[in-house]
């Protein structure tokens, strides 16, 4: 492969000997013409402009047009359904200009980004499903994630969290089939890996997501699990404009904790102890002191809630950019602003503010250069500046010192105004706003991207050199003020006693705690010919990639990727990609394979056979089968050999405690690891009826994926564990669907989207414990588990309701989960029949956080300048599990909360088990007894708009203004009944999770 | 560009792994002095310690029936209530234990082709101790002690267990099964043997920057008390009295060696910050520089401590008064409505009772007290909390906090005096020599309880000396172990244990109500520790425990 790299020293060489062009001053003519179809016939409604000018006509039934315009200018002619035509005004005196009718999926806007290559929809053969930036929303969300909900066939989207700037969701392509990974899919902005989620929504041209291996198999080993392709906007010939947008809203918290006061709080622990056959802890003095509420210095019945906690907090977005161009530069600039402010209530005091807050600066320039007829450059400058605030203790302490402290624990001021607290809460959350600083986190991106591009055209015609290079880098630069407050607990007798201790306003030593540098250079030769009806296009590539940051060696990455497209009479399509992709995970001698695929596509519909069904306008069928691998497995580095480490934590030995040298054997290697291997199909077709209203496209799946880690099970006596082998596999199908509908009726645009995907998947081979008794084998099920604090539980109890008297317990077999067992606790099923109840009555199952199916639809109608859009999405075949809300709390809090209202008492039963204190291992256990339906449909986004009519905006020069209001996560179905959390996130707004989020806006958009 | 072209161009773009973050290979182990010997040095963090076994500091004390642990959602009660199981463990070693034992079988192996530097290790040298063999059997003495001590905690826990006696590799066959008992015991044994032989004598015959390590009277110790254990009942079904004269014979030729002695001060004994590896220590782990034993279990009051560790009634009940009748005695002159006056020192050195003077103030374990019954959830469930262990010097949630030296004292001298005489008891009865080293525990420094009487019988005498093993070595995990040797976990474990009320009627007058703090319960198979579901899964060959 040295040839690769004199080749492209060679290239560097001539670029540089080019010189540029010179031009001379032009004279003022007028250009005259018809615009005709291909049987001459005059085509009415075709835009006429001279580039870099916004302002054009529009022509008649005659099809006539006449410009004044210089020598030196170019005309284009735009309409739908042609292809757009671009020419020196000198050429155009009294002539007739010829349009060509667009073929279908073939027009300006069916392009398609492919890695180092655009094609016309019509064209693709893989399975890959686009959506234009233009058709996303415009809402101020912190990330980008959350706006491409339930919009692609074949792309899951679930929200996992919703904290300002961190409100964060995990993708999934299709479906699973690694029981190791999550999955993730590979995000490509521009081409290489880099995070989209932050950039502002206006930088992107389009997005697309490639699922199979005939588009995934040039990223060889990084593919396996898909790839999100995001391209941003570029400066067009035909198009100069201004926009600006101003958005400004609010979010509103949804589902939130609600505390219990002190009063019933006191009632229900006296409750707990009761069952547990103990004596009460508050006595009738004190109920009715928490019941008067007259002295809330020694009866304290606070609501942190609703204390501490805005019903909205502000947001704020603001986008301006400058895009157009010419022959010879194009250009496309943003700058954005974006601040979304946190929901904690009284936390701005006169040094600081530790309410949460986001703000991000987002700032891109990409600029075509077109240096000669034989070369152009792209160099693109991006970035952004995210300045993240929270108080010191951190959101989630606060936050679960808000949801989580009994509203009787202390006063937050005690008599003489001190802080009040106690020995078994000292975290007061006054005292955490105002007296305790906060950290501000400031992230600091830089990406740039060069791109050169050498026609070879004499060598051979259609022959080019390509060099693209990459310099990513990225920062974190944490600062704020420390602060430390002390709290006092009174006792009834007036002594206090303090915990914690005062420090004063201190700036906090700032430092650089994340640096991170991404370089990644790609070069190579593509080759484009037409030879008759033949076209071919070949690609070759060789990428070198570095992940450089302090602390490790860097990472690399090496790959040889190579794709042929070749098409016939634009009707027969075939792709075959292959690469040669190599890893430094892998022992030397086993970290390159070959990852090929093949691709086919045909428009049936052009045969002569279809051409009569007129209802059929187009009918592609395609289809592609081939190998991805994923070398992101979760082992140690270098995890092929044996290594031991040194340091650590030191024995001490000595009069002196002398901390002597420690060694010790790591992790056990493997070296005969190997990368995941999946074997993807895909056949589909993609079809158009009723004069291209109707689009519809399926597909069906199947990927299996081999050599997956599991774990080696080996004895224990062996005295070290091991990495995991490559004996797994797994398998997933279905299929995915998507259907558009667009059609004027006069004034009237109605357009509606829907699609949906199935997906279901099966471990075939997994190494589990010889002795696990078959219900409890993980394999032939599903890959997943209910998400349960961070971790995914498959195997449960089968709970059979709660116990109501101790007949029933005496007369049931014996439940070993807990020392004792009472009415009111949970009833579980003897799978096994041995009489009792224990960790051999769990059973495997199904139940997973990952819906086998999820789907979208939404309809945007216009009517004359009034638009409105909807947009839903939505799951199904998903469980969630309420154990740990209900659960919830500590030894402290006597694990009393909102839901021990319901809790089982004698005789009048209730809903949730027994409340009580210890020894809850019977009832905390995971059963089914605590699972819920997780399925749901949400109305994720509307807008409602409204455009000035354009001659009320001339005199201003706006070319066009629309104002409009919108909403995000505005309506949620689920089957929860009146269970008030949240389906997607159930535990946000309880324990330590910030609530989930609503979102109204309004906002205004010009255009100059 | 062209930095990025010389990067590219490297041979080794993808690295080849034999440069790596801070890790280093087995060569370069193996050829360098400090890293060799740290290896050895690593060993030692396998040594369990038991001050929390759940990571809430529940210690082995609230699983016998010495305690009960005031987190009523400890998992330490899984030993109580009934629920304990191979799929329901806790304090379960078996990975931890082998863990120790592949470091110490790969170091055996390694050490005498290791890069070793000789260095002064002794508090005095000879020239000959000074050469590369002399280190090298110092060294191997070291690992051989370890595992025998990572053997016997297997042993003591399970039973008969599979020996790891070399490395084994992950491409072999390891579903082995156990070994027979004996075998153990001999392994173990034998190891005590090789390290008796080559080990330092003990602690001081290191030097100052050594001590703590493994030594031949530690070898001694604990090859007397793995036989002790094998003569036990438990083990030792015939009655076989050889295995009694062995074990005897062991604590004999300990005592007879005169190094260690009883220290004059009981509460220092395990405070390393004022008495660094004294004379009575014979064996323990490192002495960290902690606060914890104090968070954990100090009572309620003092800066939101969790008085974790709450000893029982019957525990407190079996204290002698200070003229060496029990309680029960009726001319003990115990007063049951002053139950904590005239009692064995050692009660008050072990126990944070009500009025006790804990960090210069009384405490206070009374109804509605600030350390009292139900006063939050941490609060003690028995009427007392407890004292051994803590320093009053440490502090918490201070300002600057202060720490001190603690380790867990594994073997000390008191244990083997007491295993001397209880196995000298089954051999020849309350002969002159049991008298005599029991009786130089019970009048320790500090303690100067009365002379046991004379003319005790043998079953007299051996109950006499298991209720002196309760309260000397109380909290320091013996009686859990001690309850099931003698096979008396029907008579202890089964049945409820009980705390005091204590209710004050006027200023330092209190009426005293004992109450049940809760059941418990065990059963014959919970004589010896389930392997786990998931241990038997893997290595099938391991048989399971009778009854589990």
């Amino acid at each position: 492969m040295n040839l690769y790299f004199k080749t492209m020293v060679i290239l560097c060489c001539i670029f540089t000997a080019f010189n540029s062009y010179a031009q001379k001053p032009g004279t003022t003519i007028s250009a005259t013409g018809v615009l005709v179809d291909n049987t001459q016939k005059p085509i009415e409604g075709v835009t006429v402009f001279i580039q870099e000018k916004t302002s054009g006509i529009v022509t008649g039934a005659d099809g006539k047009f006449s410009l004044e315009c210089s020598t030196n200018d170019i005309l284009i002619f735009k309409k739908e359904g042609y292809n757009t035509l671009q020419k020196p005004a000198v050429d155009f005196l009294g002539i007739n200009v010829v349009m060509t009718p667009t073929l279908i999926d073939a027009g300006d806007n069916d392009n398609v980004f492919i890695p180092f290559g655009i094609r016309k929809k019509r064209e693709v053969s893989a399975s890959i499903s686009t959506i234009k930036g233009s058709e996303l929303p415009q809402l101020p969300l912190s990330t980008l994630n959350n706006v491409l909900s339930g919009r692609l066939p074949g792309l899951f989207i679930k929200q996992t969290g919703t904290r300002p700037g961190t409100d964060d969701a995990t993708f999934l392509i299709r479906g699973r089939s690694s029981y190791n990974s999550n999955q993730v899919p590979l995000v490509l902005v521009d081409g290489v890996e880099r995070d989209f989620i932050n950039m502002d929504v206006n930088e992107i041209e389009g997005i697309s997501v490639l699922k199979d291996a005939a588009s995934l198999s040039w990223y060889g080993m990084a593919g396996a699990n898909g790839v999100i392709y995001v391209t941003t906007k570029r400066g067009s010939p035909t198009d100069t404009r201004i926009t600006l947008d101003v958005q400004g809203g609010v979010q509103t918290p949804r589902d939130q904790t609600r505390p219990v006061n002190s009063y019933n709080y006191a009632l229900l622990y006296n409750q707990s102890l009761q069952n547990d056959g103990n004596a009460p802890r508050y006595d009738q003095a004190t109920l009715d002191g928490y019941k008067a509420g007259t002295d809330l210095y020694k009866y304290p019945n606070n609501n942190f809630v609703d204390q501490f906690m805005k019903t909205a907090a502000p947001v704020q977005r603001y986008v301006v950019s400058v895009s157009g161009g010419n022959a010879f530069v194009r250009y496309y600039s943003l700058l954005s602003y974006y601040n979304q402010d946190g929901l904690y209530k009284g936390a701005n005091n006169d040094k600081y503010n530790a309410n949460t807050n986001y703000k991000r600066y987002n700032f891109r320039t990409n600029l075509d250069i077109h240096l000669n007829k034989n070369l152009d450059a792209t160099l693109d400058v991006g970035g952004r500046v995210e300045n993240l605030r929270y108080p010191s203790s951190g959101n989630g302490t606060f936050l679960s010192t808000i949801y989580g402290t009994p509203s009787n624990a202390f006063p937050l001021l005690n008599a003489d105004s001190s802080y009040g607290g106690s020995s078994l809460f000292r975290n007061n959350p006054l005292a955490m706003l105002n007296e305790n600083g906060n950290i501000t986190d400031l992230y600091r991106t830089l990406l740039a991207t060069m791109n050169v591009t050498q026609k070879l055209d004499f060598i051979t015609k259609g022959l080019s050199a390509n060099i693209f290079y990459t310099y990513d880098i990225t920062s974190l630069f944490t600062s704020g003020f420390t602060q430390a407050y002390e709290i006092y607990e009174f006792s009834n007798s007036g002594t206090s006693t303090r915990f914690g201790n005062k420090a004063p306003l201190t700036y906090r030593s700032a430092g650089f705690s994340g640096n991170l540098r991404n370089n990644e250079f790609w070069a190579g030769l593509d080759y484009d010919r037409s030879i008759g009806q033949h076209d071919f296009k070949l690609s070759s590539r060789m990428q070198r990639a570095v992940s450089a940051s302090p602390n490790r060696l860097d990472n690399t990455r090496i790959n040889y990727a190579n794709r042929l497209s070749y098409s016939f009479r634009q009707r027969y399509f075939a792709d075959l990609v292959a690469s040669y992709s190599g890893s430094q995970s892998f022992a030397p001698g086993n970290r390159f394979g070959w990852f090929p695929a093949v691709s086919a596509g045909w428009i049936i519909s052009d045969e002569n056979m279809l051409k009569s069904v007129k209802v059929l306008d187009y009918l592609k069928i395609r289809g592609s089968f081939g190998l991805v691998g994923n070398d992101g497995i979760s082992a140690r580095r270098y995890a092929y050999r044996n290594y031991f480490s040194r340091g650590g934590s030191q024995y001490t030995f000595g009069t002196g405690y002398n901390a002597v040298s420690n060694t010790t054997e790591v992790e056990l290697g493997n070296p005969d690891l190997t990368w995941e291997k999946a074997t993807k199909a895909s056949l589909g077709f993609d079809a158009k009826l009723l004069k291209q209203s109707v689009a519809v496209s399926f597909d069906y799946f199947y990927e299996k994926r081999k050599d997956l880690l599991t774990t080696a099970l080996l004895p224990n006596i062996l005295g070290q564990s091991t990495v995991s082998v490559n004996d797994g596999i797994a398998n997933y199908k279905g299929f995915e669907t998507a259907i558009g509908y667009n059609k004027t009726f006069g004034k009237v645009n109605v357009r509606l989207n829907g699609n949906y995907t199935y997906a279901n998947s099966n471990i075939d081979a997994i190494n589990e414990e010889a002795g696990l008794p078959a219900y409890q084998k993980q394999a032939n099920f599903q890959i997943g588990g209910v998400l349960q604090g961070g971790s995914f539980i498959r195997r449960f109890l089968v709970a059979e309701g709660l116990f109501q008297t101790q007949a029933e317990i005496d007369a049931a077999p014996v439940q070993r989960l807990s020392g004792v067992v009472r009415p009111g606790d949970i009833r579980y099923k003897d799978i096994n029949a041995d009489g009792q109840i224990d960790n051999l009555d769990f059973i495997m199952t199904d139940y997973s956080d990952v819906p086998t199916s999820y789907y979208g639809f939404g309809t945007q109608v216009s009517y004359s300048n009034f638009d409105i859009s909807l947009q839903f999405q939505g799951v199904g075949g998903r469980t969630i599990q309420i154990n740990d809300l209900v659960n919830s709390g500590s030894q402290s809090t006597g694990y009393i909360n909102q839901f021990s209202k319901e809790a089982w008492v004698d005789v009048s039963g209730g809903i949730y088990p027994r409340a009580t204190l210890g020894d809850r291992g019977n009832n905390t256990a995971s059963s089914t007894f605590w699972l819920r339906d997780g399925d749901y449909l949400r109305l994720k986004t509307a807008e409602i708009g409204y455009t000035f009519p354009a001659g009320l905006l001339k005199s201003a020069k706006i070319n066009s203004c629309r104002f409009y209001v919108s909403g995000f996560n505005l309506l949620t179905f689920s089957k929860l009944n009146d269970l008030p959390i949240d389906p997607e996130i159930p535990t946000s707004g309880y324990g330590s999770n910030y609530p989930y989020i609503t979102t109204f806006a309004a906002g205004l958009s010009l255009n100059f | 560009m062209l930095p990025f072209f010389m990067t590219a161009c490297k041979k080794n773009f993808l690295q080849d792994g034999s440069t790596t973050e801070g890790n280093i290979t087995e060569e370069q182990v193996w050829g360098n002095d400090a890293y060799a010997r740290g290896f050895l040095n690593n060993a030692y963090f396998t040594v369990p310690s038991g001050f929390d076994l759940d990571g809430d500091g529940a210690m082995l004390a609230s699983g016998s029936d010495e305690a009960v642990n005031s987190n009523v959602n400890s998992s330490i009660n899984i030993f109580n209530n009934g629920t304990w199981a191979p799929v329901r463990t806790i304090n379960n070693v078996y990975s931890d234990m082998y863990e120790g034992l592949r470091k110490v079988n790969l170091f055996l192996i390694k050490v005498p082709t290791a890069v070793i530097i000789p260095v002064s290790e002794l508090a005095t040298m000879t020239p000959a101790d000074t050469g590369f063999d002399a280190q090298i059997k110092r060294l191997r003495g070291e690992a051989f002690f370890l595992r025998a001590m990572f053997h016997f905690e297997l042993v003591k826990r399970y039973g008969a267990v599979t020996l790891a006696t070399k490395v084994f590799d992950r491409n072999e066959n390891l579903n082995l099964p156990r070994n027979t008992y004996q075998e153990c015991v001999d392994q173990v044994v034998a190891d005590c043997d090789s390290a008796i032989l080559l080990l330092p004598s003990w602690t001081n015959t290191w030097s100052t920057n050594n001590r703590g390590r493994a030594t031949k009277m530690a070898g001694l110790a604990l090859k007397a008390r793995m036989l002790l254990y094998a003569a036990s009942p438990q083990f030792n079904t015939t009655n076989d009295v050889s295995k009694w004269q062995l074990a005897a014979n062991t604590a004999k030729a300990f005592i007879d060696s005169n190094r260690h002695s009883l220290f004059n001060n009981y509460v220092n004994i395990f405070n390393f910050g004022s008495a660094q590896y004294n004379s009575e220590s014979i064996f323990a782990t490192q002495a960290l520089n902690r606060n914890d034993i104090e968070i954990n279990n100090a009572p309620i009051s003092y800066d939101g401590a969790k008085g974790r560790t709450n000893p029982v009634q019957e525990f407190v009940d079996a204290f002698e008064m200070t003229n060496g009748k029990a309680i029960t005695d009726p001319t003990s002159n115990y007063n049951p409505d002053n139950p904590y006056n005239l009692r064995d020192p050692r009660l008050a050195f072990t126990v944070n009772y009500n009025t006790r003077i804990f960090k210069s103030r009384a405490v206070e374990t009374f109804v509605d007290g600030n350390d009292g019954l139900n006063k939050n959830v941490n609060a003690t469930k028995t009427g007392y909390y407890m004292r051994k262990f803590l320093s009053e010097a440490a502090t918490w949630n201070q300002v600057s906090n202060t720490n001190s030296r603690r380790p867990w004292v594994v073997l000390r001298y008191a244990e083997v005096l007491l295993n001397y005489a209880e196995a000298l008891n089954e051999v020849q009865g309350p002969v002159t020599d049991v008298y005599k080293y029991v009786n130089q525990v019970r009048q320790r420094s500090g303690v100067a309880m009365p002379v046991l009487p004379a003319g005790l019988t043998q079953d007299q005498m051996r109950t006499r000396i298991q209720n002196e093993r309760r309260v000397e070595l109380c909290f320091e995990g013996h009686r859990f172990f001690d309850v099931r040797r003698w096979k008396q976990g029907e008579l202890f474990l089964n049945k409820p244990v009980t705390g005091m009320r204590i209710v004050p009627i006027a200023p330092g007058i209190y009426t005293y109500t004992r109450f049940q703090v809760e059941q418990r319960v065990f059963s014959d198979k919970n004589y010896l520790f389930p392997f786990s579901q998931n241990d038997i899964n893997r290595q099938p060959a391991l048989i399971q425990n009778t009854g589990y």
